[in-house]
């Protein structure tokens, strides 16, 4: 039994994609959405499992008729899907209506329900999201009830607010495969077991990382499992850790040049970090190159050596302004106060 | 400390010069372009250093100012002074490939490092800033645009306040301010931008609202239209009743069909069929007439029947409409499509049924539309980490002003009472007791006491603001580094008279520190030796 098993795609999702790509973005969720049902075409899956959050928020009837078409187009695949915390089904929700394709089988109910079919000796449990929020462990106590040879559990959640869930529980339950939805980040709670397939793209800014779907077989009560890379793009956090010798053009063409090795296509956010020249101002909008920049922080701190100007500066006011910060963290608000003061009293010379 | 001889190998004008210091008050006598700003460099240079600068700023640097006339490869001096009973030697090379120092004790021939800091723990831990602002004293220069006296009281104050002449609180804290505005201005963009998105967001939403109250309207005028035409059916139905009780008594059959007036004409044309062929048997006329009449008797009867048909489903959905408005019309009512009036009609209706059902699930949409585009409104609300970033610097700013205004007072408190007992008393000194204190009070305002009366340092004349200016810096010199550290005085009594420069010089020969005194004129070696 072959199955391809993916999660949060967030259909109808605005994902800031920076000036260059935000406004094409919500249409590549779709298209790679219709990628993935097309290698199940092509591959003859037998199985597409989506873990929920199918879309990003109640669908509208035109987008569940334009994913049922999508789906009904598989000749030979079964889709088993179920809503997650942001489809939730709500009170008006389609989900509750609407008529889907044969060979789709919803799982849209609040307690744990299974689909068994017989061809491929094959049971999936699921249950959906009634709220935005299910804070109740409810898959502990999920157990696969021997429906047919190979049993799979479709779950959403994992943390606080979303059905919290205890690897140890599930390593219990007897199921053969666990496909996992919600956590954007794609890996493995139980080696080739329970598995988070990660958002199919990723849809926020802090998604960063691979982003695709989980590929596997389970053959005699064997499970093998591999990750698809999908996504056409990536989100990308990156410290550039400046020194003092450095000029706003030597980091912004530094910038370009990581963009440009890292991929035109992805989406990056930087932050400065290191030393730089005392008289440096960086400007963040300044070294916005390209519009896949999200955003650029500065971290930096102007290239005071505080020892050395506290030492020399001991009896006057510089002295003890620097004494006043004695032993404030790194990072936080005291060090930024520091770095402020001392700036404002040099210049101020 | 005591400086006891100069020797300038090669520096600026000067090649294998050596000065010597014999008097606890040297007085060099120069006119201009003696040298005095070369030796003033050199004893610095010896003492802390001579650093290139990077960059640009290289070009202008004391280095490249002080860089040998000849043979610039040879960039060297030598010093000796005593210091706590011991006398040194030091010894540099400046030049930028053999870049030197060495520093002996003469007296055990003990080898010291200048790298490690022995001489810096020599010089008390004096640097070079701190050498210049302190133990070399000029003249009162105002800033341009700036009379002396705010001149006077910005060094009092910045003293006072910061502990050196250099460091500028009030112009840090406006450096503060100004960033916070940037911040600001920065955070207010910022938010401009989030509004831009809400805006969008909201726009979109007024659409979706526009659209939602239009298709309201849509529904309602679609059930009402409905409701009408379905009252019409029934109203034609009764008038077919009643038509239909007088067939019946006249033949003894129930008509159907509100519009099956073929219905009805069939049971006339049925009767009347019935009628010609009876009479054609009696008259036994053509056997066609027959065949006819028997053609138009069955037609008759199929017509009846029919109407009968579409009576029953009439009845039928008249009973569904009632329902009209709490259900959904599911599935369509079926009619006889052999009656043509009655099919139009149902047509209509059905036409209208299938307009109410399109309307209410595009209703239905834009709700659902509407709800998630509120909802990504909340959501924009929540999120925004730059404006956070932001706040947190503006946190950070507010703090450093708060500190700095913290440290300045403990300055006030610590170094500013000591620095207005010390000067006074030299102020007092050096006048005669003609002024006997100096006042620094709130705002930072400077007064001094003469008679009693408090007189501000703005009406004094520029010799008395020379010697208050004078006590200050002698008061911080003694207050920061003791009695070790030699004055250098350069051309710091021009605006003197005879009786002020005397009791000046009477007040530095009573120190126990060594005075250095670079002059254009001649009153002071003259007042000195007599």
């Amino acid at each position: 039994m072959r199955f391809i098993h993916i999660a949060d795609v967030h259909l109808g999702a605005e994902p800031d994609a920076g000036s260059a790509y935000s406004e094409v973005r919500p249409r590549e969720l779709w298209e790679t959405f219709g990628k993935v049902v097309s290698i199940c075409e092509t591959e003859q899956i037998d199985l597409l499992l989506i873990a929920g959050d199918l879309f990003h928020r109640q669908p509208l009837l035109r987008e569940l008729k334009e994913v049922n078409y999508l789906l009904s187009s598989l000749s030979h695949t079964k889709v088993v899907l179920i809503a997650g915390n942001h489809d939730y089904i709500a009170a008006g929700s389609y989900y509750r209506t609407f008529q889907w394709g044969e060979n789709v089988y919803p799982l849209f109910e609040p307690e744990v329900t299974y689909v068994v079919f017989e061809e491929l000796d094959t049971a999936v449990y699921g249950f959906s999201y009634f709220s935005r929020e299910v804070r109740e462990p409810k898959y502990d106590s999920v157990k696969a009830q021997g429906a047919a040879g190979c049993e799979i559990l479709l779950a959403h959640g994992g943390d606080e607010k979303h059905v919290p869930i205890h690897r140890s529980a599930l390593e219990r339950s007897g199921f053969d495969y666990v496909a996992l939805g919600h956590i954007h980040r794609q890996h493995h709670l139980i080696s080739h077991y329970a598995v988070y397939a990660g958002a199919l793209e990723p849809t926020d800014k802090n998604d960063t990382g691979h982003h695709g779907f989980i590929q596997g077989e389970i053959q005699n009560g064997t499970v093998r499992t591999e990750f698809i890379l999908m996504a056409k793009r990536e989100y990308l956090h990156l410290v550039l850790k400046v020194n003092p010798e450095m000029t706003m053009g030597t980091i912004r063409t530094w910038i370009r040049q990581i963009i440009k090795e890292r991929g035109l296509e992805n989406l990056y956010q930087f932050t400065l970090k290191g030393f730089r020249d005392a008289d440096l101002a960086i400007e963040p909008e300044g070294l916005m190159v390209s519009g896949n920049i999200l955003g650029i922080t500065d971290g930096t701190r102007a290239a005071y050596d505080m020892n050395r100007l506290s030492e020399e500066n001991r009896d006057n006011l510089i002295g003890k302004y620097i004494g006043l910060f004695d032993g404030c963290e790194e990072g936080s608000v005291e060090e930024q106060a520091l770095y402020e003061g001392v700036r404002a009293l040099l210049e101020s010379r | 400390m005591q400086i006891l001889e100069l020797h300038l190998k090669n520096f600026g004008k000067f090649s294998d010069h050596h000065i010597d210091f014999t008097d606890h008050i040297q007085v060099f006598y120069g006119e201009n372009e003696y040298g005095k700003s070369t030796i003033y460099a050199f004893i610095k240079a010896m003492l802390f250093g001579l650093e290139r600068s990077r960059g640009r700023a290289a070009g202008k640097d004391e280095f490249s100012r002080y860089e040998p006339w000849e043979n610039p490869n040879y960039y060297a001096g030598m010093m000796r002074f005593r210091c706590g009973r011991r006398t040194f030697r030091l010894e540099r090379t400046f030049d930028r490939y053999t870049k030197n120092s060495s520093l002996v004790c003469e007296d055990d021939g003990e080898e010291l490092s200048v790298e490690a800091g022995d001489l810096k723990m020599l010089l008390e831990g004096m640097t070079a800033s701190s050498f210049e602002n302190t133990a070399a004293i000029g003249q009162l220069t105002a800033k341009p645009g700036q009379g002396l006296a705010a001149e006077l009281k910005n060094f009092a104050a910045n003293y006072y306040e910061t502990g050196s002449s250099d460091v500028n609180l009030q112009g840090a804290l406006d450096y503060l301010k100004e960033r916070k505005k940037q911040v600001e201005r920065e955070q207010k963009s910022c938010r401009e931008e989030h509004r831009r998105k809400a805006e969008k967001l909201e726009v979109q939403k007024r659409y979706v609202e526009m659209d939602e109250e239009r298709l309201k309207t849509e529904l309602a005028e679609t059930k009402n239209e409905l409701e009408t035409m379905r009252q019409n059916v029934g109203k034609s139905q009764e008038r077919q009743d009643v038509n239909e009780k007088k067939a019946y008594t006249q033949q003894g059959i129930r008509g159907q069909g509100e519009k099956n007036v073929y219905a009805f004409c069939g049971i006339i044309l049925a009767v009347m069929s019935a009628g010609i062929l009876g009479y054609s048997r009696f008259m036994k006329e053509s056997v066609w007439i027959s065949i006819l009449s028997g053609t138009f008797l069955a037609v008759g009867i199929v017509l009846t029947a029919a109407g009968a048909f579409l009576k029953r489903a009439q009845k039928k959905q008249d009973q569904y409409s009632t329902d009209f408005l709490e259900k959904e019309f599911s599935g369509a009512v079926h009619f006889d499509e052999t009656d043509s009036l009655g099919s139009e009609l149902a047509h209509n209706i059905q036409k209208l049924e299938w307009e109410f059902t399109r309307i209410r699930e595009e209703l239905k949409e834009k709700q659902l539309l509407k709800s998630n585009l509120q909802e990504q409104l909340l959501e924009l609300e929540e999120s925004d980490e730059s404006v956070q970033k932001l706040r947190e610097k503006i946190r950070a700013l507010e703090l450093a002003e708060h500190r700095m205004k913290e440290a300045a007072e403990e300055m006030v408190h610590g170094f500013g009472k000591r620095l207005d007992a010390e000067s006074s008393r030299i102020l007092c000194e050096i006048t005669g007791g003609r002024y006997s204190r100096l006042l620094i009070g709130e705002g930072l305002d400077m007064t001094v006491l003469h008679d009693g009366r408090r007189i501000p340092v703005e009406r004094l004349s520029r010799g008395t603001l020379e010697q208050v200016y004078f006590s200050l810096r002698m008061a911080v010199l003694l207050i920061l580094y003791g009695e070790e550290i030699p004055i250098i005085l350069d051309d710091a009594f021009v605006f003197y008279d005879e009786k002020r420069l005397k009791s000046v010089l009477k007040w530095l020969s009573e120190q126990p520190r060594q005075v250095i005194i670079f002059s254009c004129q001649t009153r002071e070696k003259q007042l000195l030796e007599g």
